[in-house]
């Protein structure tokens, strides 16, 4: 496989998963929990076929885009549920 | 939720953006996998007797005659004779428009066993097209 086509899939990766990574709102490790962390370890998993063509780039777009949306998802309706236990309480 | 709305848009212009260099571009081997890997793939999933795996990635024409069955004894003598199996190599011979040719070699522990596979391009993935004469 020409090192060009391992280059044009890890910018490809890179971009998308930088892109996202800074909408979920991660900016340091210590925000993370044990949640994100499996969440990270999945996606971490996902790179290298991608980089060794192994699956189709949307295959990857879909996959990493998904558990990126469940991740964001489940902690605004966490969040959610916390604000509305702390309006009760007071 | 203003998050997964733009996680959203994301995962959907990025996705635009590989169908338009798939199918507008003509990518065939950087978005998808190129034929030598298609090929490699294909031939893993026989190696380790995932039958039922390989017929996914046969093209449309060969599908609908091969069986899990007919794969397993067409590479059962080139299977036998290579031993067992340690790595499986895959080179592209030749492309050209929507076909190509990939060598496989299956490396195992008595000899090492080539054969060439051919190649089409089918809803824009590399499916195997010919199976080989195994020598």
């Amino acid at each position: 496989m020409s090192p060009l086509h391992i280059i044009v899939r890890v910018v490809f990766a890179y971009a998308f998963v930088f892109i996202l990574t800074r909408l979920s709102g991660h900016r340091t490790v210590k925000h993370a929990d044990a949640p994100t962390f499996v969440v990270a370890l999945i996606i971490g998993d996902m790179f290298d076929d991608l980089f060794w063509g192994e699956v189709p780039a949307a295959q990857f777009v879909v996959g990493v885009g998904t558990l990126f949306l469940l991740e964001v998802s489940m902690r605004a309706m966490s969040a959610d549920a916390a604000g509305r236990t702390w309006r009760r309480r007071r | 939720m203003r998050g997964v709305f733009l996680i959203t848009l994301v995962v959907v212009v990025w996705l635009a953006g590989v169908w338009g260099a798939v199918a507008g571009g003509y990518d065939r081997g950087f978005l998808v996998p190129p034929p030598d890997l298609a090929a490699e793939n294909f031939t893993r999933q026989i190696t380790a007797g995932r039958n039922e795996l390989a017929l996914h990635l046969l093209a449309s024409s060969i599908a609908r005659t091969e069986t899990p069955g007919t794969l397993r004894n067409r590479f059962a003598p080139a299977l036998e004779r290579s031993g067992k199996v340690n790595r499986v190599e895959a080179e592209q011979v030749s492309m050209y428009q929507d076909r190509a040719v990939a060598r496989v070699e299956i490396i195992g522990d008595d000899r090492r066993v080539t054969f060439e596979l051919g190649l089409v391009r089918e809803s824009y993935l590399w499916k195997i097209e010919s199976l080989p004469a195994v020598r």
